[in-house]
Order: structure tokens, then C-alpha cells, then sequence
């Protein structure tokens, strides 16, 4: 957990394959591509969740099995170049998703954000550099507190923000007028999976009629889904919650790390592309990863081409 | 001693229930009333009373404008106060009329809120999941009863911030009950393991809307979503009679603590939280009294029933104008 966000880990992944490919020392193309996809499965199995992981290693091996070379510099040039393109694309992408998303925000705009989401933070962050007079309302973000991390970067855009607890979060609701959070995955039907507390949020936005808005790049739609994969959710140490408190040893602590939000409570997802309704994922994932969903099939099902 | 050492005490109460440190609104009344006791024990003579008394008790129930019951109960000492002193008129006598009254109304408390726990312990069903959420003596002991009754339960508690009631609470019930304990932002996550919902109350209004710690709106909400019962337990002392004549209740807020992590940030961005929110009605399937079960729509009955009709709800304004009178 050394490195957080999503676009970040799918970045670092990036990074991990174009080292690899950087120090191979070897000339059989066959040895590089099973040795590529080795390090691929070993990074794979890092994060469960973040669906960006493996949608940036489809990415780079897709276009390695595409090179139908045998040499293996040209091989090695393949990975070092899509991974480039991959690390390039994905900063752009949450940039844009802030020029794009910072259109919905209006002058005045008290502002919900949860956890803390670097393509959230770009459509605040580029509403306020067009001037937009915004508050910003963020949660503390237990248990493990990252809405320090999105109040610190608020206030270093010199934005003014409050910390609130993530209990108070429906006695807020009446200030608000507009919530963007990211995502950790996006799925086929438009469900939202991010930090845990965020379906609750989305939940208390939609009963007092709060615009609810998603950030997510779309390396965060997650092909696999598309063929009814189930997300897990992953459940990490019980000392995240307690802290350095003691407590009795027959006390069961729970520790979800992220929850779904269904789609009807999402009014719009802000991807680099343009703002989809979230039932409209289907459309990004065929147009994105139509090839990547038929590799899959291809391998889940083990039909031979 | 002078005027500011008798009101030393109050003021130290009064300011630890401003802050939420004493958790359990039933516990914050005793600690009140009892104060308030020894400030008439150690008084000297009744004239003393005239000033420091309205003063004193203006300091608890500010403490806690929430509190139906602090405010029923204050009401109540103050009531036999102007009754004792008009007609005894002896110090000493007063003084054990008072205190006979404050042991009166703690054992009352206590025995409704035994009633109560019985009551609500007959709702839960064996091999049930209970989620119970901030720290409430009357939930313990509801939790008792239906343990001793032998019934098999699992209790689910999130830590409910800022307070960390929950945390407190999870400790405690851990001694008799199986219990497992999450963050608040887990709710909706764990409710699909939830048969039912328990908390206890700060006060109901008179809609029948319930005042109670930061995030039971957004609990109610979740169990309302995922149908699963929501029951809150308060005894007719908590029906707040004056929010039928439209009075809105000041709810405390409390500056958030901010974690080591955080350490950079403090002073430099705000951070606090309400210490109570509002369920509204429809989100309640029942208050749970000790005159039984009710829709929190039939409130308003029971306000007519012990006020009268329309309610005739004794200010306290007009006690003290009345003591001055007395003395």
C-alpha cells in the first residue's frame, strides 16, 4: 500500500514492465515474451481491486502479442514504447477529465468529495482556476484518514475546505450541491466500486437530490466484468481501525476497503472521453477494450481461435 | 466560598457534556441532577439560591439543548424547589425534600428504562444480528435481557465518530455478547448481515423525529434502503413536549480531533462535526417506550396524554420568576 490511487498503481505497473524489458538479457523472443508475462502475473496478483493494474498490463502484453517480430531489441523497444504511451495517456486522461468535469461545477458550488481521488481533485481543482468562487466539504475517510491527504492538496490550490467525519456526512447533505468522488473500478453496468463509505454517501446524495458525480479514467472500466466477473472486496488488517487502542481479543473487527455503489444512484460518470450516464459503460468498455474483452473470452473460456 | 466555587462543579459537568464526554444521555442526567443537589446542599441560606440557582441550571440545560430528559427532569427539581420553599421555608428541610427528589427521579430512570430494555428485548429473535449503534445503558441492558433469555445473538457496532462511542461500547459488550466492530462508513457494506437495528435517543420531537448521535439519520437511511427494521428506545422522559409549540432544537457541535497523520493541517483548514443529527419518522419503525410500542407518528398521543391537550408545558422561565417570588 506504499502506492495509492489508481492511476498511480496502473502508472507504477507500467513503469514495472518497461524496467523489466530494460534489463532483460537473453535473444530468444519466445524466453522475452514468457518472461514479460511472468512479471506481468506477478504484478497482477499485487492489488486485487485497482482493475487499472491489469487493464495497463492488457495495455502493453496486447501490443506485444501483436508484434509478430522475432527479434528480440524490437520486442523490448514494443514494451518500453506502449508503456510509455500507456504512462503519457493516463496523465493526459486526468487532466482531462478536470477540463471536462470543471463544466459542471457553477460559481458558488459547495462541494462533497470522499477519500482522496486525484481525478476528483482535478475537476475541483480546475473549477477553481476558472474562477468558480467553490467550498469544499471532505471526509475524513476512516480508517486510515486520506482525507488529509485531499485537504492538504485543496489547501495547497488554495481552496478553502472543511473536514467532516464520514458519520456526519447525511447532517451535511443540506449544504451541499454537487459530490465527486473517484472510482477504483468502474463495472460493465455502470456500478462504481471506490473507497468504502462511498455508496452511503451516494445513497444519502440521492435522497436529498445532490448531483452525484464519478471521476474515473477509463483505464478504471473493468473488461473482465463484461463477462459477469465478480468483484472481490478486499478486507485488510483489523489494526487500520483500531489504532493503538486495546481492545479484548474476542472483539471480530471488520474491515471492508471499498464498497459498490449501484448505478442509479451515480447521475453522471467524467471520463478523459466526455461525461456518460453510468449505464452507458458498456459503450467505453467495447470501444476501449473490445479486443481486450475477446482476449479474455478467449482465455477464461479456453476457445481456440 | 463565593458564587464562582459553587458554580466550579456545574461549570466542569456542564462543559464535559458540551464536548460528549460523558456518553450516555441517561448518564448525563444523573451527573446533572446530582450536581444539582449539592449545590442546594452546600448553599447557606435560601437567599443565596435566588441568583446562583437560575444561573446553574441555565449552564446544564445549555450544555445540552437536545436533552428532553435533562430538561424534564431540571424542570422537575425546580418545580419542588418553589413548592418546598413556599411551604416549609426551613433551609434544612428543603434541602431533604430536594434530595429525596433526586433520588426519586433517578430511580425512576432507572426502573423505565428497565421497562424499556424488556420491552425491546422481547423484539429480538433468537439467532438474530443486531446492529446498535453509540453507547446507551438501556441498550446494554436490553442486550442482557435477551441473552439471559437465552437467546442467540451476534451484535454488529461501528465506532461512530467522532465520539468513538462505539469503540467504548463494543468493549463493553464484549464481556457478555459476540461482537464485531467496523467504521461508520461500513454500514452499508455489513447491512445485508443486519436482522435489526437498535439505538437509543437523545430525544424525540413531537413528528415523532429522532434526535440521537452523528450518522443514526444516515444508519436509519441505510436500513430504510435495505429493509431492515430500525428501532429506537426512549422513554417518555425523552419526548421533547416543547417542540410541539414549534421550537427547533440547537444541536451541539464539537471541534474533530485531528490524527498525528493530519498533524500539518491543524489551524489551517476547519474540521468539526455536529455531535447529533435528525432521523425524520418515516425511518423509524418504532419507538420503543416503556408504556410499549408506538409509530413514531403516535408520539404526539402520548405528549397529550401526559400534557394535556393542547399541552400545557410548564416554562421554566416562569419557575424561576415563581422562586424569586418565594425567597
Amino acid at each position: 500500500m506504499k502506492i495509492r490511487g489508481a492511476g498511480r498503481i496502473a502508472r507504477a505497473v507500467a513503469q514495472g514492465l518497461r524496467i523489466a524489458a530494460y534489463n532483460y538479457r537473453g535473444d530468444n523472443a519466445e524466453d522475452f515474451r514468457q518472461y514479460i508475462n511472468g512479471i506481468a502475473e506477478y504484478l497482477r496478483s499485487t492489488r486485487p481491486t485497482a482493475v487499472s493494474l491489469p487493464n495497463a498490463i492488457i495495455f502493453i502484453l496486447h501490443r506485444l502479442s501483436m508484434a509478430l517480430s522475432d527479434n528480440v531489441d524490437e520486442l523490448k523497444e514494443v514494451v518500453i514504447k506502449s508503456a510509455n504511451e500507456f504512462i503519457e495517456y493516463s496523465k493526459k486522461a486526468t487532466d482531462n477529465i478536470g477540463v471536462i468535469g470543471a463544466k459542471r461545477i457553477e460559481d458558488g458550488d459547495n462541494i462533497l468529495t470522499h477519500c482522496n481521488s486525484s481525478a476528483a481533485l482535478s475537476v475541483i481543482i480546475h473549477a477553481f482556476k476558472e474562477g468558480k468562487k467553490i467550498k469544499v466539504y471532505n471526509t475524513e475517510t476512516r480508517p486510515k484518514f486520506q482525507g488529509y491527504i485531499t485537504a492538504r492538496k485543496l489547501l495547497k490550490a488554495g481552496i478553502k475546505t472543511t473536514l467532516i467525519t464520514d458519520s456526519a456526512v447525511r447532517a451535511f447533505m443540506k449544504k451541499i450541491d454537487k459530490i465527486i468522488v473517484g472510482a477504483d473500478t468502474v463495472a460493465a453496468n455502470g456500478a462504481v466500486v471506490n473507497k468504502i463509505g462511498t455508496s452511503q454517501i451516494a445513497l444519502a446524495a440521492k435522497e436529498a437530490n445532490v448531483d452525484f458525480y464519478v471521476a474515473a479514467e477509463t483505464y478504471k472500466f473493468s473488461p473482465a466484468t463484461v463477462l459477469g466477473e465478480y468483484i472481490t472486496i478486499e478486507e485488510r488488517s483489523p489494526k487500520e481501525v483500531i489504532r493503538n487502542i486495546e481492545v479484548p481479543s474476542n472483539i471480530i473487527i471488520r474491515n471492508p476497503a471499498f464498497d459498490v455503489t449501484p448505478p442509479e444512484y451515480i447521475d453522471a460518470i467524467i471520463t478523459e472521453l466526455g461525461i456518460i450516464p453510468p449505464q452507458a459503460s458498456i459503450l467505453v468498455l467495447k470501444e476501449h477494450y473490445g479486443w481486450a474483452i475477446r482476449d479474455y473470452l478467449l482465455k477464461e473460456l479456453s476457445i481456440d481461435e | 466560598m463565593n458564587k464562582l466555587n459553587y458554580l466550579k462543579e456545574i461549570e466542569d459537568i456542564s462543559d464535559k457534556i458540551k464536548k460528549g464526554k460523558i456518553f450516555s444521555s441517561t448518564e448525563v442526567v444523573i451527573n446533572s441532577i446530582k450536581a444539582v443537589e449539592k449545590l442546594l446542599i452546600n448553599s447557606s441560606s435560601i437567599e443565596f439560591l435566588k441568583e446562583i440557582y437560575p444561573i446553574a441550571i441555565k449552564k446544564l440545560i445549555n450544555s445540552r439543548r437536545t436533552s428532553a430528559l435533562l430538561l424534564n427532569s431540571l424542570r422537575q427539581i425546580t418545580e419542588t424547589l418553589v413548592y418546598s420553599i413556599k411551604e416549609v421555608k426551613d433551609l434544612e428541610e428543603v434541602k431533604m425534600i430536594i434530595s429525596d427528589k433526586v433520588r426519586e427521579i433517578e430511580k425512576n430512570i432507572k426502573e423505565t428504562n428497565k421497562i424499556v430494555a424488556h420491552i425491546a428485548s422481547n423484539r429480538i429473535l433468537d439467532g438474530d444480528t443486531l446492529l446498535v449503534y453509540s453507547y446507551s445503558t438501556v441498550l446494554k441492558e436490553t442486550i442482557f435481557y435477551a441473552l439471559s433469555e437465552g437467546k442467540n445473538i451476534k451484535i454488529y457496532i461501528p465506532e461512530s465518530r467522532p465520539g468513538g462511542e462505539g469503540i467504548v461500547f463494543a468493549k463493553e459488550l464484549s464481556k457478555i455478547a459476540d461482537v464485531t466492530l467496523f467504521v461508520d462508513s461500513a454500514i452499508r457494506y455489513l447491512i445485508k448481515d443486519v436482522d435489526k437495528v437498535f439505538t437509543s435517543s437523545e430525544a424525540i420531537a413531537a413528528n415523532g423525529a429522532l434526535i440521537n448521535k452523528v450518522g443514526t439519520s444516515l444508519l436509519a437511511l441505510i436500513s430504510h434502503e435495505a429493509r431492515v427494521r430500525f428501532f429506537s428506545l426512549a422513554a417518555t422522559t425523552k419526548f421533547y413536549p416543547e417542540t410541539f409549540l414549534g421550537e427547533l432544537v440547537e444541536l451541539n457541535r464539537v471541534s474533530l480531533k485531528i490524527e498525528d497523520e493530519g498533524r500539518d493541517l491543524v489551524g489551517k483548514i476547519d474540521a468539526y462535526s455536529p455531535l447529533f443529527d435528525v432521523t425524520p419518522p418515516e425511518y423509524i419503525d418504532a419507538i420503543i417506550t416503556e408504556k410499549g410500542l408506538i409509530a413514531p407518528q403516535a408520539v404526539v398521543m402520548i405528549i397529550q396524554e401526559i400534557y394535556g391537550w393542547p399541552p400545557k408545558i410548564p416554562s421554566l422561565e416562569f419557575e424561576f420568576k415563581k422562586l424569586k417570588e418565594v425567597i
